[in-house]
């Protein structure tokens, strides 16, 4: 069993010249904490996380020398220092923010290579081609999909999209 | 450092001669360090080996030239600092002395070089910079001003402070275990000076930076509403390790009259801490308690100085160490106070350059050499305070003079503010000399006149 057997599709891409702001608003609506980003000609340029975002939300000391610190609650912050690091980080180029030293696994690739990849802690692998153009992207998800075809990933994609819905309207009710 | 028997009986390799392949193997060690291209643990640990391999020593000799007392001594602070640290106490007292000047920038950088220093009197510089480096670090970012100003100072004052005291910095540790000289004896000669050079320095300070130290009232009121109380992660461990390491400086003082070398008393100290933050644990949880302890010891750091005794056992025992300390009484004339001042100076210059701790290890054995002539111990005690002086002052003379100067620039590198080379030896080499010359009339005054 290959990666091609499995992968996810990129339905629409993030690209590293977009500004953060972009991306976040991607990942809240998708509810998604990591997505492959690409440059503006399809190849591959890293991986956008949830704690490199959060990371950037942090001071820059903390985040820069974080060993150094075994509790920071005596910052004692208040809302509109961390709302003021949040603007400043929408504005700045999601390029900026992405790892792009991460592990890609090919179409052919052995999907247990792509299992070890995840188990050690890269949850999601991109799927690139020779040229390093993005073509999909492995999971823990998508490889239980691939595995258990009872499971229809356009099934689920619907559910999630009506549970989203669900939650939008209780949202304007309330 | 001296427990090697000299003796001619040794086979060297290839009938070498020992005083040349000796030098040779010193040499080629020192000149590696310098290049920084191969970590120092692995370059030490290989000019030992080869001491022992070529003949120069026996193995039983290369032990016998490891100072257990220094490597004692080491182990048990890092162990009790390590525990220690993890109460959350030294972070607490950075940021309630930035609160007493209410938070005026200026005012913190002289807090935090004040407690800086004396942090690095009683714990080691390394342990105190990055202790109070990165609050310093998230102070400057809080109140956006300047951060070089703040990290020049840290070099500077912890370097100063490590001066006062038998266990301030590595030079006096390897000083004290080879002369015997007691806490007592390091912090009343030691301590007034570098109290006197604090307070040069100070208003240096202030001259220095005082412009570009100025904050708004709004991101000063981000400083004052940090919560102190809140770093302290655990007050009760708190209480115990500063009680453990206050009975430890205690010992250190005490211990000379009942002949208790101050590497019994460290790690008596650490065993004793150990046992209180274990006392309520079970099997298991002791040993995950005490590995974590243990893992804070910098062990390369220990190879490292176990290396660097071998290579000086070897030279010291070809001879060469008593060569060069003749040559020196000789260029002083054996004029006691000459050969103070020109151990001052020497040891200042080569510790700006190089690492202060092979350059101590190898000076400790040729000063040795030179009690006869000189006329006994006591007359030898101003040379041990004046190798102390410019081993610890020197490493103010140039960001790679001292091991703590290398942290707080990488510190400060990761936080996005990189110190260069030529910045700081702008500022730290003039500061350095000043400092030097105050402890030359201070030799003068206190010992000679």
């Amino acid at each position: 069993m290959d990666c091609k057997s499995v992968m996810a599709p990129i339905k629409k891409a993030l690209y590293a010249d977009e500004l953060a702001g972009v991306a976040i608003d991607f990942m809240v609506e998708k509810h998604m904490g990591l997505v492959p980003v690409t440059n503006r000609d399809g190849t591959f340029a890293g991986l956008i996380s949830g704690s490199c975002l959060m990371a950037m939300m942090l001071p820059r000391t903390l985040s820069a020398i974080s060993g150094s610190f075994h509790n920071t609650s005596f910052l004692n912050e208040n809302a509109s220092e961390m709302e003021e690091r949040f603007s400043v980080l929408r504005e700045r180029t999601v390029g900026e923010m992405l790892d792009s030293q991460v592990q890609v696994a090919h179409p052919e690739t052995p999907l247990i290579d792509a299992l070890m990849m995840i188990k050690d802690q890269q949850n999601v692998v991109p799927v690139v081609d020779e040229q390093n153009v993005l073509l999909g992207a492995i999971s823990f998800f998508s490889v239980l999909y691939g595995l258990n075809k009872e499971v229809d990933r356009e099934q689920v994609e619907r559910m999630k999209a009506a549970e989203r819905r669900e939650r939008e309207t209780e949202k304007e009710q309330h | 450092m001296s427990g090697i028997e000299h003796s001619t009986e040794q086979m060297v390799i290839f009938g070498l001669d020992p005083l040349w392949l000796s030098t040779v193997i010193l040499i080629l060690s020192y000149g590696v360090l310098l290049t920084e291209r191969f970590n120092r643990t692995v370059v030490a640990l290989l000019g030992g080996g080869l001491v022992v391999l070529s003949g120069l020593i026996s193995q039983s000799q290369a032990f016998a030239a490891i100072d257990m007392n220094t490597i004692a001594l080491l182990t048990g602070m890092m162990i009790i600092v390590s525990i220690t640290r993890t109460s959350g106490v030294f972070e607490f007292v950075a940021i309630w002395s930035a609160k007493q000047v209410n938070a005026d920038p200026l005012g913190i950088m002289i807090m935090l070089s004040l407690v800086t220093a004396l942090f690095s009197a009683f714990l080691d510089n390394l342990t105190t910079v990055l202790l109070v480096v990165p609050i310093a670090l998230l102070i400057v970012e809080k109140l956006e001003v300047s951060p070089y100003p703040f990290l020049i100072s840290q070099i500077l004052a912890s370097n100063i402070g490590g001066t006062a005291t038998l266990i301030g910095d590595p030079p006096n540790i390897l000083i004290g275990s080879a002369t015997g000289l007691t806490f007592l004896q390091f912090i009343t000669n030691l301590g007034p000076l570098a109290l006197l050079i604090l307070i040069v320095m100070i208003p240096i300070f202030v001259l220095l930076w005082r412009k570009e130290l100025v904050a708004s009232d709004e991101k000063r009121a981000s400083i004052m509403r940090f919560r102190e109380a809140d770093s302290i992660r655990d007050k009760w461990l708190m209480i115990a390790s500063l009680m453990v390491l206050s009975l430890v400086i205690f010992g250190f003082i005490v211990g000379e009259h009942y002949d208790i070398r101050p590497g019994t008393t460290a790690m008596f100290g650490a065993a004793m801490l150990l046992l209180i933050v274990t006392f309520n644990l079970n099997s298991s949880e002791q040993s995950k308690q005490v590995h974590t302890a243990l893992t804070e010891v910098e062990w390369p750091a220990l190879m490292f100085f176990a290396g660097l005794f071998i290579i000086v056992g070897g030279v010291e025992h070809a001879g060469l160490l008593n060569i060069l300390g003749a040559s020196l009484l000789e260029i002083t004339d054996g004029d006691p106070a000459t050969t103070a001042y020109a151990t001052l100076w020497l040891s200042a210059l080569a510790s700006s350059a190089v690492d202060n701790i092979p350059f101590v290890a190898t000076m400790i054995p040729m000063v040795e050499s030179m009690e006869g002539a000189l006329g006994g111990a006591d007359a030898l005690q101003p040379i041990w305070w004046s190798l102390a002086l410019g081993a610890c002052l020197g490493g103010n003379g140039s960001l790679v003079g001292a091991a703590a100067n290398v942290v707080v620039s990488g510190l400060g590198e990761r936080a996005g503010h990189p110190i260069s080379f030529v910045q700081f030896f702008k500022i730290g080499f003039p500061l350095m000399l000043l400092s030097i010359i105050i402890a030359n009339i201070y030799v003068y005054l206190r010992y000679y006149s």
